[in-house]
């Protein structure tokens, strides 16, 4: 029909008629609304976002979701608790897009033609997929301008680039939630609004302050009067600085009478830290001098126990002597298929009990660590034994 | 970082809107853009629903779907890092079969 190639033009009642005849259609079959369809006068530049409940939900509430990634990142979409991978996705089909359209199971008395409108036609979306937020750069960035000491801390300052929250949620490819979690996970507290960890040695000399001052007092590590260690320690320690080693390692007692007043170590927490202060300086340990230097390091009452080193160290128990060494999960590639082939780079099999600590954190309801052991590695018994290995047989 | 925000109309709930899916590409026979055209008839049976789309001398027939997720419609803010969504698709007439010519009466009826 040449009628189709000018514009303006509008469909009557008669147009239709006949279009049902030429069909062979009869038009005691077809519900008495017809739409005819028109393209609009101008096609708005619309893009296809794909949404899950959780998205969609966010969105009616009011709440703003963002695309986070700079220009050498595939980007997110964060909502406030959750982190998605966008890709954009084609279709061979042509998606088009009506601002109102009558379906088929839809009532209508309407016996008038009801012209349509389209407003755009699509080839794409944005397609998004729940992921684990990137958090590497968090430290990165962290790291770079940690908190050294009082005297250091001008020419940190002068030199490095600080962070407040509003800032790292615009930069880290996680959702508000996920990054307060991340920034507690690591430590990290605020110096005048700005988000800041402690350099390692500082943190250690820091924490000695309050070891040794326990330990001079002879005070049980599960009762410590705050009263006196703040004044005590405020002379040594700007009071930022105590208050956060004091919230990081410590926790109120338990006891009613004690509760408002005394504080307790948490064991598990000092007793990593002292580990890692031992580790982190040497390439690797033997395991029997280690533990007895480890069970030394840490406060009276404390008993050290290689659990609580999960995924922080290596323990080799296939050389004479066995050996320990540092080796923090953090570090790992985030990427799930980096991170196998790095650890089948540091160690060629593992047994669940080995690997578990570095998996953990990439595992999802979905893909529990099992699941990921069985999708990306081999799985191999050496008697009796169970160990995993790389799935590609490179040496 | 680009945000991405529901439209303020002060309904509440964002418009609903419509898609329609068709296998391939529409163009008009001379290539003329697209705007403003007249692209084909919808119609649906009585009895089971079903979608009848006709353009030109081709019949799909068609189903209604739900999306398993929803499409939201954002178009950027001029001058600002900023999508606004103006609507949302939760429904669509997909046309996944290819398009049936219709043959004109006369030379069938031979």
């Amino acid at each position: 029909m040449s009628q189709n190639d000018i514009s303006n033009y509008v469909r009557t009642a008669e147009d239709v008629k006949k279009v049902i005849e030429h069909a062979k259609l009869s038009e005691n079959d077809l519900k008495p609304n017809v739409q005819p369809i028109y393209f609009g006068e101008k096609f708005e530049n619309y893009k296809l976002l794909q949404l899950d409940e959780h998205i969609l939900s966010d969105l009616k509430c009011g709440q703003t979701v963002v695309f986070k990634g700079d220009h050498n990142e595939s980007a997110v979409l964060c909502t406030k608790a959750k982190t998605y991978d966008v890709k954009e996705a084609e279709t061979s089909n042509s998606i088009l897009l009506l601002p109102e359209l009558t379906f088929p199971d839809e009532d209508t008395n309407n016996t008038e033609l009801t012209s349509r409108k389209v407003v755009g036609i699509f080839h794409t979306y944005f397609e998004v997929k729940p992921c684990k937020p990137r958090l590497k750069k968090l430290r990165n960035l962290l790291e770079k301008c940690s908190y050294k000491g009082s005297e250091l801390e001008k020419e940190v300052l002068a030199s490095n680039e600080m962070y407040t929250f509003e800032h790292l949620s615009a930069i880290i490819q996680a959702s508000d939630d996920q990054l307060k979690d991340a920034l507690k996970e690591m430590g990290a507290f605020q110096i005048d609004g700005n988000w800041r960890v402690l350099e390692f040695d500082y943190e250690c000399r820091a924490l000695s302050f309050l070891l040794n001052l326990i330990d001079e007092q002879s005070w049980p590590y599960n009762t410590i009067p705050m009263d006196e260690t703040l004044n005590i320690l405020g002379e040594l320690l700007p009071p930022v600085i105590l208050q956060h080693i004091i919230d990081q390692y410590s926790t109120w007692c338990v006891s009613s009478n004690l509760s408002q007043t005394h504080r307790s170590l948490i064991e598990d927490k000092v007793c990593r830290f002292m580990a890692v202060g031992l580790l982190r300086p040497c390439e690797k340990f033997n395991l029997t001098d280690f533990k007895t230097a480890w069970q030394g390091s840490v406060p009276e009452g404390m008993t050290t126990n290689l659990k609580q080193l999960d995924g922080t160290v290596l323990v080799d128990q296939s050389s004479h002597p066995q050996t320990i060494c540092y080796f923090n999960e953090q570090d790992l590639p985030d990427d799930i298929i980096d991170r196998f082939q790095y650890l089948f780079q540091v160690r060629s099999k593992w047994t669940l009990n080995e690997i578990q600590p570095f998996l953990e954190k990439l595992s999802t309801d979905k893909l529990n660590v099992n699941n990921l052991l069985a999708k990306y590695t081999r799985a191999t018994n050496v008697d009796g034994v169970r160990f995993y290995c790389s799935k590609h047989s490179s040496k | 970082m680009i945000l991405v925000k529901l439209i303020e109309d002060g309904l509440g709930s964002p418009p609903e809107w419509a898609a329609l899916e068709v296998q391939g590409d529409l163009e008009t026979r001379r290539h003329t853009p697209l705007e403003r055209q007249y692209v084909g008839d919808l119609f649906a049976t009585i009895r089971d629903g079903v979608p009848i789309l006709i353009i030109g001398h081709h019949i799909l027939y068609g189903k209604a779907q739900t999306f398993d997720k929803p499409l939201a419609v954002m178009k950027k803010k001029p001058d600002a890092d900023e999508y606004v969504v103006e609507a949302i698709v939760t429904k669509k007439l997909l046309f996944k079969n290819r398009p049936k010519p219709i043959i004109a009466c006369h030379s069938n009826d031979l």
